[in-house]
């Protein structure tokens, strides 16, 4: 029994283990995955939204109307905008910025080919950035934007708790449904027979053939029942509910563990059937052996259990 | 009789006064409405180019990498709509202080164009090209709101693509037909109305 318990600890614990790394693991793809996905689409999104910005700015700027285009700026600022630049035939003439990016120190883009060019940025009190620079379509102009990324980092701060919310969740109902499950499976071993007879022993019952000197003897492939070597003839009712008693002897079982593993079958049987039944293994143990009649004992307000012939509780009645 | 008659007048000519006085304040502090009447083809030039940024604000609003800065724009679009004491203005957006709404004024021209001369050639489609622009407007601070109260970026941007329909709408080109009901085709029909017989 106590071998068996600790197989099943340890099967408990090596699942258990295994489960958390794999929900780790998991959580960790998981996140890395949206991680990239969010800062893709902030990529996408923050570099049409430049576009379009420039486009006005580029119109503002055809028609002379500068101050058109510095509001603009400055609105972008209330924004996700750390700072704006827009620039004219190779001199930046709109250049407005938050007060943390003041002092940030914005080389002159390289543009290769006319192509936009998108980079990722930090500085001293100013929040990590992606620095994107449009070129004008046909002109040596740019129009730049410093686009704060916390929005990103916050969203995915927020999945990374949700995503460890959900794995903790469901690593908690795993772990539970296998403990309950542990818990639960040796009683059905031994219910189903499929016990070897060593399961319950060093308890003082033997079950298997009988010839040991337990003073209480299932032999589970005869179905007999011995008290101190005499033969007890048993219902099969009785003899289930001796052998589920039998098979952790001191445990009190409840009225509805015995209902389970006794009467399986019948949705109608009750506490009623179960104290009659202890009733009559009682008395034909009883007629067997003295002691028999004080075997099963009642834990009032719990269940029954099983008390050894040889236990010093035990007093012939 | 005369003495009566004496206090009277002066009382009457005073509360008619305080009357018209209170009419003109009202109508001055009406949400978004002009203090000064430049002629209506000035004010159709300044309704074009409001219309032309309040187009560029929904652009921004439909491209922005966050829900917070769609709402920027958003609002920015409502602002241009409904003028300075409009109910959903909200001024922290509006750096350009006081702002002329564009359905308020759109409705002052429409009432404007509907007070001409009935025999005044083009008169009426005149006014019904400015009832158009109102229509259109209308349907675009309804999209703008619709924006502000989307939680979605995908909400926000489809609200905000389709104010962007109804700004495009109300602006129209000079030479669409003026039924069509854009401030440029309108300016167009005004500028060539014929003189007052």
């Amino acid at each position: 029994m106590a071998g068996w318990a600790w197989r099943g600890s340890r099967i408990v614990i090596g699942v258990s283990a295994g489960v958390v790394l794999v929900t780790v693991l998991a959580s960790a793809v998981f996140l890395h995955a949206y991680r990239r996905v969010l800062d893709e689409a902030f990529q996408e999104k923050s570099a049409a939204y430049v576009l379009a910005f420039a486009d006005a700015a580029h119109a503002w700027l055809a028609r002379g109307d500068v101050e058109a285009a510095r509001s603009a700026a400055r609105f972008l600022l209330l924004g996700s905008a750390l700072y704006v630049q827009v620039a004219a035939d190779g001199a930046v003439v709109v250049d407005e910025r938050v007060p943390s990016a003041d002092r940030l120190a914005l080389p002159a883009p390289t543009l290769s080919g006319g192509n936009r060019s998108l980079a990722r940025g930090s500085g001293e009190g100013v929040p990590d950035y992606l620095d994107i620079v449009v070129p004008e379509r046909d002109g040596g102009g740019y129009v730049r934007l410093g686009m704060d990324l916390s929005p990103v980092v916050l969203r995915a701060r927020s999945a990374t708790l949700t995503a460890v919310g959900v794995a903790v969740a469901f690593d908690v109902t795993l772990l539970a449904a296998l403990v309950v499950v542990a818990r639960r499976r040796p009683l059905s071993r031994r219910a189903s027979g499929a016990g070897t007879g060593k399961l319950a022993e060093g308890q003082g019952v033997e079950r298997g053939a009988p010839g040991g000197a337990s003073p209480l003897t299932v032999d589970e492939e005869r179905k007999e029942v011995r008290i101190r070597g005499r033969l007890i003839s048993l219902t099969p009712k009785q003899y289930a509910l001796l052998r589920l008693l039998s098979s952790s002897p001191g445990r009190v079982f409840s009225d509805k563990e015995i209902l389970r593993e006794v009467w399986p079958e019948s949705g109608y049987a009750d506490a009623k059937d179960v104290k009659q039944c202890v009733y009559l293994l009682r008395r034909r143990m009883g007629e067997e052996d003295p002691i028999g009649t004080n075997v099963v004992q009642n834990v009032p307000g719990f269940g029954y259990r099983l008390v050894l012939p040889d236990d010093p509780e035990l007093t012939e009645g | 009789m005369r003495r009566w008659r004496r206090i009277v007048r002066p009382a009457g000519l005073l509360i008619a006064l305080a009357l018209a006085t209170t009419a003109v304040a009202q109508e001055g502090t009406r949400p978004g409405a002009p203090d000064v009447d430049p002629p209506v083809e000035v004010r159709l030039a300044a309704m074009a180019e409001r219309l032309e940024l309040a187009r560029t604000f929904a652009t921004l609003a439909v491209f922005s990498p966050t829900v917070s800065d769609q709402h920027l724009h958003a609002q920015r679009v409502v602002n241009l709509l409904e003028g300075t004491g409009g109910e959903h203005f909200v001024e922290r957006f509006s750096p350009e202080g006081k702002v002329v709404g564009l359905l308020p004024e759109a409705r002052a021209i429409a009432f404007l164009l509907s007070r001409l001369a009935p025999d005044q050639g083009g008169r009426e489609e005149a006014v019904l090209a400015a009832k158009e622009i109102v229509r259109f407007l209308d349907l675009a601070l309804e999209e703008g709101l619709a924006g502000l109260r989307s939680r979605r970026p995908e909400g926000v941007a489809l609200s905000m693509r389709r104010a962007f329909a109804f700004l495009s709408a109300a602006l129209g080109r000079a030479e669409d037909a003026p039924a069509l009901g854009g401030v440029r085709a309108l300016r167009a029909l005004v500028v060539s109305l014929p003189p007052k017989p």
